[in-house]
């Protein structure tokens, strides 16, 4: 499955890790391992969350009212915690959503400047 | 939900378990799948630390940590009573008698007083400082030339004290210190009432009815806080007057007396000399600042109008007694007899606590000489500095903090003990009692102490080789805490000597003045205060004379009575009261120009009275 050798990935853009993991659990719960899982399969093998960084920011998430944590049993049988978007959650995902259009739109501009008109 | 300790835990296995699974079924050996996850999880120590983080925050952590040390602690300090009893009650001495001290510094110097505003509430104070006279009071024309004339006060309140004989309210004619005031004075200190109402501007003047306004104290010592004894008609001297009130505790000042009367009930406050004389001066004065007036403008226009009133009736000021005014706050005025003793006091406590720590402190390090070897120890199995010191700190917080109770319930028979000392320089002292301020002062300076303790011993260096106190294993004494137990042993020690001088000192005066030969021999004598009788009689009344005659005569024919003395004050007791002063002249001296004639207390006694008291002074003129 990791095609991509390790020094092709890309590092993960500071401040965005929340933002995937709200839009990953858009699709319905998920535990830990299967939303690393699908952050790396969904960006084509390119971006590769630290369970370091991922589980921290889960439990952050979790403190701050966005998402709900509760225990269930796998499809693989295996009894794993599965995190839940909450209600404050979708709110947050759309404001970040609208923060990071915005960031792309400017940094776009800025790297890549329109001619100017005469 | 926060989560416990196993759902972390938990929570990573399952991370790890579908990771292999994962593996596994791609095809992967099973144990090198195990150690693929582990290597791509990270170091879990780490990363489940960073997650408790999330929910504990580092601060939480180690206060439980200090809680399972502070358990600890006690068990071990169990084992060790004598010492730790030692610790805990020098510890507690200390702790008490300065919490017992700055109390009673709380309550006399920083607290305001129960007065309406009491910022605005002034005194005021005229002195002659030529003739020695600290406090002259004010005569009524005086009083009545600041009324119309200063603008940055906007009331004036007057006391005067008066001694009644009361009769009402006891079952026997009693002599009474009463204050006599007129209309404006309790509105100008802003004190209320707890029972019926205070006298007001209606009853001032001549033609009012004779009304009394009884004090706290009285009203609830003497009288077991009666609420009947308003509307009672009572008898002062020649008299009556009806209670109409009880006034709220408060500081008794310029005197504490029982009852506070309006001016009719004083014949001599509405005669002519009282009213017209302006050197018949025995009225203190009282002012609240005007809305918007500074204390300081206040002073500034009392001292100028002060200063026209002395030009212009020359006659009533002594040329030689360079007569002054002071404007002080009340409660300034209240307080600063006190400052300097109260503040040593808190200084003497100061030195009591360092002696105490520094004894415990030389305990502590005796006892950590023989603990080096489990420090050592513990250091040896990777505790850190932090954890080390944790422990001492336990310990040093469960021995300062049964200090600290104990210190604070030894607090309250000093604050007791301390206020009646200091109500002798102010009667705010009289009104102190323990405040839960003792409680912050005995925790602050049982954690400080705490600290200070934990700080002593020395720690087992990592740099330095452990090997000695750990092979063996039992008392050893290292250069570092030689000296430390020296340092503190002087420190004690030092201090000490500085205590010991000053109680030593005050001893010695104290024994001093219970030896002195001060000619009088009280053993023998035992003093009465009798009401003159009641019934309309003045000071000089031929009835008067008759009355003391006949109780001296009637008294003197007593089996065991070997004399008796009438006289106006009891000496030794009631030295340095106030008293009437009087003008004399010596006779065949002229004065010089400009010079007065001397004035001094008058005191009017019969001549046994020296009989009585004195045994080796001669009398020159027996009776």
């Amino acid at each position: 499955m990791s095609k991509t050798p390790d020094d092709q990935r890309l590092e993960l853009l500071q401040g965005t890790l929340d933002m995937l993991v709200l839009r990953i659990l858009q699709w319905g719960p998920q535990h830990g391992h299967g939303i690393g899982q699908a952050i790396r399969a969904q960006s084509d093998d390119l971006l590769k969350v630290e369970t370091g960084s991922l589980y921290p920011a889960l439990h952050r998430l979790e403190k701050r009212g966005w998402l709900k944590s509760e225990w269930d049993v796998s499809e693989a049988n295996q009894r794993a915690k599965y995190y839940r978007l909450t209600a404050a959650g979708k709110a947050q995902l759309l404001r970040e959503q609208d923060r990071w259009s915005q960031m792309v739109s400017a940094i776009g501009r800025i790297m890549n400047p329109a001619p100017a008109k005469e | 939900m926060r989560p416990d300790e196993r759902d972390l835990d938990e929570e990573i296995r399952g991370h790890l378990a579908l990771s292999v699974r994962e593996r596994i079924d791609r095809g992967e050996d099973p144990e090198a799948a195990r150690l693929a996850a582990l290597r791509e999880f990270g170091y879990v120590p780490a990363i489940r630390d960073s997650m408790r983080r999330i929910w504990f925050s580092r601060w939480l952590d180690a206060a439980a940590a200090l809680g399972r040390e502070m358990r600890f602690a006690l068990r071990s300090l169990l084992r060790a009573k004598g010492l730790a009893a030692t610790v805990v009650v020098t510890l507690a001495l200390g702790i008490g008698a300065n919490a017992a001290i700055f109390s009673v510094v709380r309550g006399v110097l920083l607290r305001p007083l129960v007065n309406r505003d009491e910022d605005r509430l002034i005194y005021i104070r005229q002195s002659a400082p030529g003739l020695g006279a600290e406090n002259t009071t004010f005569s009524v024309p005086e009083i009545n030339d600041f009324r119309s004339r200063i603008t940055t006060i906007s009331a004036f309140g007057d006391f005067s004290t008066v001694d009644f004989t009361m009769i009402g309210l006891s079952d026997e004619p009693r002599v009474v210190k009463a204050g006599v005031v007129g209309g404006s004075f309790f509105e100008v200190m802003g004190l209320r009432p707890v029972l019926g109402r205070l006298l007001n501007p209606q009853d001032d003047g001549p033609k009012a009815a004779g009304a009394a306004v009884l004090t706290y104290r009285f009203w609830t010592t003497s009288l077991n806080s009666d609420a009947t004894v308003i509307g009672k008609a009572i008898r002062l001297g020649p008299r009556t007057a009806t209670v109409v009130g009880v006034l709220e505790p408060s500081v008794p000042y310029p005197a504490d007396t029982e009852i506070i009367a309006n001016v009719v009930t004083s014949p001599h406050h509405l005669g002519a000399t009282m009213v017209t004389n302006r050197s018949h001066r025995m009225t203190e004065l009282f002012g609240r600042l005007a809305p918007g007036a500074s204390l300081e403008a206040a002073r500034a226009e009392l001292t100028a109008v002060h200063a026209a009133i002395v030009r212009e009736h020359p006659e009533a000021y002594s040329a030689n007694g360079n007569v002054q005014l002071s404007v002080k706050k009340l409660r300034e005025q209240i307080a600063s007899p006190a400052r300097t003793i109260l503040l040593m006091l808190l200084a003497a406590a100061a030195v009591v606590f360092v002696i105490a720590c520094s004894n415990v402190a030389n305990l502590i390090l005796a006892r950590s000489v023989r603990r080096e070897g489990e420090l050592a120890v513990r250091a040896a199995l990777g505790a850190g500095h932090g954890a080390l010191r944790r422990t001492l700190l336990a310990e040093s917080l469960v021995l300062c903090g049964a200090g600290a109770v104990l210190g604070v319930f030894l607090a309250r028979p000093f604050v007791a003990m301390v206020a009646r000392y200091a109500a002798r320089f102010s009667v705010r002292a009289l009104e102190v009692t323990v405040d839960p301020s003792v409680l912050w002062v005995g925790a602050g300076l049982a954690m400080a102490a705490a600290v200070l303790l934990a700080y002593v011993p020395r720690l087992p260096s990592p740099h330095a080789p452990t090997g000695l106190g750990l092979t063996s294993g039992s008392v050893r004494i290292t250069p570092g805490t030689n000296r430390r137990l020296r340092i503190f042993a002087t420190t004690q020690i030092a201090f000490s000597f500085v205590l010991l001088a000053g109680a030593g000192m005050l001893l010695a005066t104290l024994v001093a003045l219970q030896t002195a030969n001060t000619g009088y021999d009280t053993r023998q004598v035992v003093a009465f205060d009798i009401p003159t009788s009641a019934t309309g009689v003045g000071l000089g009344d031929a009835k008067v004379i008759d009355f003391y005659q006949e109780a001296t005569r009637r008294i003197g024919v007593l089996p065991g009575v070997e004399g008796v003395a009438v006289g106006s004050f009891v000496p030794w007791r009631d030295a340095g009261g106030q008293g009437l002063r009087i003008q004399f002249t010596v006779e065949g001296d002229k004065p010089a120009d400009g010079e007065e004639n001397p004035r001094n207390r008058y005191r009017p006694a019969s001549s046994a009275l020296s009989l009585t008291w004195m045994t080796r002074t001669s009398c020159s003129d027996p009776p």
